[in-house]
């Protein structure tokens, strides 16, 4: 039904007598990258640093509404949030700003592949020669509790404007077969090859902040794709996220803080999965690298977004910012998942080199041991939901199937709605029924604490906390002239 | 296994010696848009087009591979904006088999074959962009007043249009190049959503507490390959984008969709006289109707001040340009042209008694309604031809279609007469040996949507029987065919 034009009358001059909030903006960055070799992150096996190939960062956005509410949002080029590193952030920024709530501040991570390793434990690392996990953590959270305190600090009056275009990055990375399995990175080239197994976001949600002298000084970026283009080796590195600020900050200045955002992409992967040969005789056509491929396809999508979010710049938008534990039904482990998961575990326990193998299959028997002890706790998230104009953005801590990040936009009442995954901490891949009964790395039990009845109620409380950001002081669908 | 490097030497050496085989093009396009109201296919009910909101246009493109006066290989490509290639000038056979078979094209081939001297008239294909506002071909779907051009008059007057461009195209063939590249635009979205109860509805709300994702795969891949005369200037472009031009499905005049306003920009750009071919690819599943995000896409096409099928064309002459620029850089004017033209024998999708049953009861249903003067004669006959179908399928268990690969240097195209599911295309593409596939859905014939097997359990419009002729089974034959038929072609070295 389209609304009749005095209803329209009606809503702008409501909107015209509600008090402007003036929006404050700060924002710093910094380099996350440790000076000395370190275990990468990612992979089942140990790799040890050789060399920088570009610097990881840390980049840190700060808004405040004048009546009163805030945020302080996070991009690490990292991994994972692992557990405990988002306190040790809050911790160190406690003391320093008595003036902010932080409960209102959260880490997300790009997922690159070859950033540290921040929780000790998950390999077997040389004891010399070589950064500990815990040295680089404390390292990193330092860092990082700089440029909250200093993005905090810098507030001052700015802009905001946001815009939705695309860019194919994300490739479904689960292939399935005729005989219903499905296969992560599987082949695409034999017979048996039945399709992809779910859908691709190439939606890019764009967030634009500008300073009171209309400078450009930050963006948000949403991509509903890991930034894991590159893994493997041992050259440290940003992955994709490097070459799009460097060509954005060539373009729109060297002071540009670029805040990658992940958009619900756990079956996700920006490495083509058919039709490679044409992917990469036209990479080669440009003398582009492949990080410089899917830079320009993000860059391409951003400028699209930037020309029309000039054109519908605001100040005076609302800002709400909800913080909420929710609690995730943990999926069950069958008798067979777990008598498989003994099995293997058996296999890698003596081996130090199998570490990670060793607790990928541990951590299910365990999980089975307390399930039936009765002692297992539901899955305890945090949930951020930021109203900002007519934003939404929301944030989880797995590596969410795609599907879950298409129903929470699909439902959310907000014009666009930014999904932030791997925030706040990591809850291990997040997979949908289908997923599950194709099994294959990323669905299995091995993979997964939260199944498919859990990522309902992410959905539904999710769109549940948004609905609410909107019932409670209706706003600004247009304030533009 | 790796060819010794000797080998290889020997083979340049030899490529080096033989004479190039050279590549002709020919093009030529024309309006199938009649100047007198007619019937608008691909709705369930009549529409009678008054106006003309954008002209539907047909574009031949003639290839022949010559080694000195030696004719190699040949084809013709006829892109046209209509709904799909159904109908028959002269009435025969039962109105199931006037359905399903390719009589159309057929009919058309006999009308051009004395004029193609030289050419294999079997070597002729006409594709559909599937419009949804273009007109009717087929007689006795809907019911039609008298003074609205009749589908046989409009056949008629197509022939005599489809003939003009596709003698111009053969015989003003000459020397020429080919490039070929891939971009991306994002037009296509599965229109399929599914349910918590693993039912699938197309154009299902997806803001519904029990949506739980769409379906299948989109595929943003755009396949282009750009010709270019001898002095290297571009004469004509081939666009396949894996979604049918209907956005404006529901118009009341005569529409070409997204297609009028690509070839608009397009010659804004590159000159009044590209020849721009339409091609549809492998997308049953899919739409350029938006299924979620509406008001962000909403507002975005607003501040840029575009239509809706103006931002359609937006993103399909970005990747254009995207793949213009790269494209150009490598112009070929000896490419292998192969052209194999085969049957393809498909299991039908078998109707079961209790669809006959079920089929029978709506038929009574909607034939009363028809008495009471409501215009439902389109889906009784929808659900009639479901009841032919269980009589047929006792004595024909097979759907013949004619299935085309081309080889054009690093480039294969395939065809297949169905709104041919997306999983099946992404098969035929993953699978393929060449560079670049371009699977081109609705040619060559009268086809149905061919639904995979994940749709069939999800049912839904464009999953069940009476919307498919060919079932998963059937699909999976078509694909397995296709890739084998490529990948003969491309078994010897590519250039």
């Amino acid at each position: 039904m389209k609304t009749p034009t005095a209803v329209l009358l009606v809503i702008s001059l409501h909107v015209l007598n509600v008090p402007a909030a003036e929006l404050r903006v700060g924002t710093a960055r910094t380099s996350i990258t440790p000076d000395q070799p370190v275990a990468l992150d990612g992979h089942r096996g140990l790799r040890i640093s050789k060399k920088v190939e570009s610097p990881c960062t840390a980049t840190a956005l700060a808004l405040e509404s004048s009546d009163g509410d805030s945020a302080v949002i996070v991009s690490c080029d990292i991994v994972a949030i692992r557990t405990g590193i988002q306190d040790k952030v809050r911790e160190k920024v406690k003391a320093r700003l008595p003036d902010f709530d932080t409960a209102k501040l959260f880490l997300c991570a790009t997922h690159t592949h070859n950033a540290p390793v921040t929780l000790e434990g998950r390999y077997s690392i040389p004891e010399t020669g070589v950064m500990k996990p815990s040295e680089y953590a404390d390292f990193m959270t330092t860092r990082v509790a700089d440029i909250v305190v200093e993005s905090w600090q810098k507030r001052r009056p700015g802009k905001v404007g946001w815009a939705q275009s695309q860019a194919v990055v994300a490739q479904n990375r689960r292939a399935t077969y005729a005989d219903g399995t499905a296969k992560m990175y599987g082949p695409t080239n034999v017979p048996e090859f039945r399709g992809m197994e779910g859908y691709e976001d190439h939606n890019l949600d764009v967030l634009f902040f500008w300073d009171d002298k209309d400078q450009l000084i930050a963006t948000a970026i949403n991509v509903p794709c890991p930034a894991q283009e590159a893994e493997g080796g041992t050259l440290l590195h940003a992955d994709f996220w490097h070459p799009v600020r460097e060509v954005l900050r060539e373009r729109h200045g060297k002071e540009l803080c670029v805040l990658g955002l992940t958009g619900a992409g756990g079956d996700q992967t920006s490495r083509p999965q058919y039709g490679k040969a044409a992917d990469e005789r036209m990479r080669k056509l440009r003398g582009l690298t492949r990080l410089q491929e899917v830079a320009r396809r993000i860059v391409n999508g951003w400028e699209d977004a930037y020309e029309c979010a000039r054109k519908d710049i605001r100040s005076d938008v609302v800002l709400r910012h909800c913080v909420k534990e929710i609690a995730l039904p943990r999926r069950k482990v069958t008798e067979t998942e777990v008598e498989e998961a003994r099995k293997e575990a058996a296999k890698y326990a003596k081996d130090p080199k199998q570490l990670w193998n060793y607790r990928w299959h541990q951590g299910v028997v365990e999980r089975y041991e307390a399930q039936q002890a009765g002692t297992e706790e539901p899955f305890k998230m945090e949930l951020h939901v930021i109203r900002l104009g007519d934003v939404a953005i929301c944030t989880n801590p797995f590596e969410l199937f795609t599907d879950y990040g298409v129903q929470i936009k699909a439902r959310s009442p907000a014009v666009q709605t930014f999904v932030i995954q791997l925030a706040t901490e990591s809850g291990g891949y997040l997979p949908t029924e289908r997923a599950v009964r194709g099994g294959g790395y990323s669905a299995v039990i091995q993979s997964s604490h939260v199944g498919p009845d859990g990522g309902q109620v992410l959905v539904n409380r999710t769109v549940e906390a948004i609905n609410e950001l909107w019932e409670k002081k209706p706003v600004t669908k247009k304030s533009r002239k | 296994m790796k060819a010794p490097s000797i080998c290889l030497f020997a083979i340049l050496l030899a490529a080096a010696t033989a004479p190039a085989a050279e590549l002709w093009i020919g093009t030529a396009s024309t309006s199938i848009t009649p100047d007198r109201p007619v019937a608008l296919a691909g709705q369930m009910h009549t529409r009678i087009a008054k106006n003309v909101e954008s002209p539907c246009t047909a574009t031949a493109l003639a290839l022949e591979s010559r080694q000195g006066d030696k004719s190699l290989d040949h084809a013709i490509f006829v892109a046209c904006d209509l709904a799909v290639i159904r109908g028959e000038l002269e009435s025969s056979g039962t109105e199931l088999e006037k359905y399903l078979e390719t009589k159309m094209q057929k009919e058309f081939r006999q009308r051009v074959k004395p004029r193609l001297k030289g050419f294999d008239v079997e070597k002729l294909f006409l594709t559909a962009t599937h419009t949804h506002s273009g007109p009717v071909t087929m007689e006795g779907v809907y019911t039609i007043p008298p003074d609205v051009m009749q589908p046989r008059e409009y056949l008629e007057f197509l022939f005599e249009r489809l003939e003009e461009i596709v003698i111009k195209a053969w015989v003003n063939r000459q020397p020429g190049g080919v490039s070929w590249g891939l971009g991306h635009a994002v037009v296509a979205q599965n229109r399929r959503a599914v349910y918590a109860d693993g039912t699938a509805q197309m154009y299902g709300k997806t803001d519904r507490a029990d949506f739980r994702g769409f379906e299948g795969y989109e595929d943003h891949g755009v396949e282009i390959l750009f010709f270019w005369d001898a002095r290297t200037n571009l004469t004509a472009t081939a666009i396949n984008v894996a979604c049918p031009a209907q956005e404006v499905e529901s118009a009341k005049g005569v529409n070409a969709d997204y297609w009028h306003e690509v070839r608009e920009m397009l010659r804004g750009r590159h000159g009044s006289g590209l020849q721009v071919l339409g091609w549809i690819g492998a997308a049953g599943d899919q739409s350029p109707h938006l299924m979620y995000r509406k008001a962000a896409e909403e507002r975005m096409r607003q501040l840029r001040g575009l239509t809706r099928l103006e931002e359609i064309a937006r993103r399909i002459v970005q990747a254009f340009t995207d793949v213009f620029e790269v494209a150009k850089k490598e112009i070929h004017f000896d490419v292998p042209l192969i052209h194999k033209v085969q049957t393809v024998d498909l299991p039908i999708r078998k109707v079961t008694e209790e669809e006959a049953a079920k089929a029978k009861a709506e038929c009574a249903k909607l034939l009363e309604e028809e008495k009471k003067g409501k215009d439902t004669r389109t889906r009784r006959l929808w659900h009639e031809k479901l009841l032919q179908r269980y009589e047929w399928q006792q004595s024909n268990p097979v759907y013949r279609m004619e299935l085309h690969v081309i080889r054009l240097g690093d480039v294969a195209i395939c065809t297949n007469p169905f709104e041919l599911f997306t999983d099946y295309g992404i098969q035929i593409k993953g699978r393929s040996k060449a560079l670049q596939t371009f699977v081109i859905q609705l040619a060559a014939g009268p086809g149905t949507y061919l639904p995979t097997e994940r749709a069939v359990r999800g049912g839904g419009y464009s999953a069940v029987p009476q919307s498919n002729l060919v079932g998963p089974e059937g699909g999976q034959v078509l694909v397995d065919r296709t890739v084998e038929a490529i990948n003969a072609l491309f078994n010897t070295t590519a250039q």
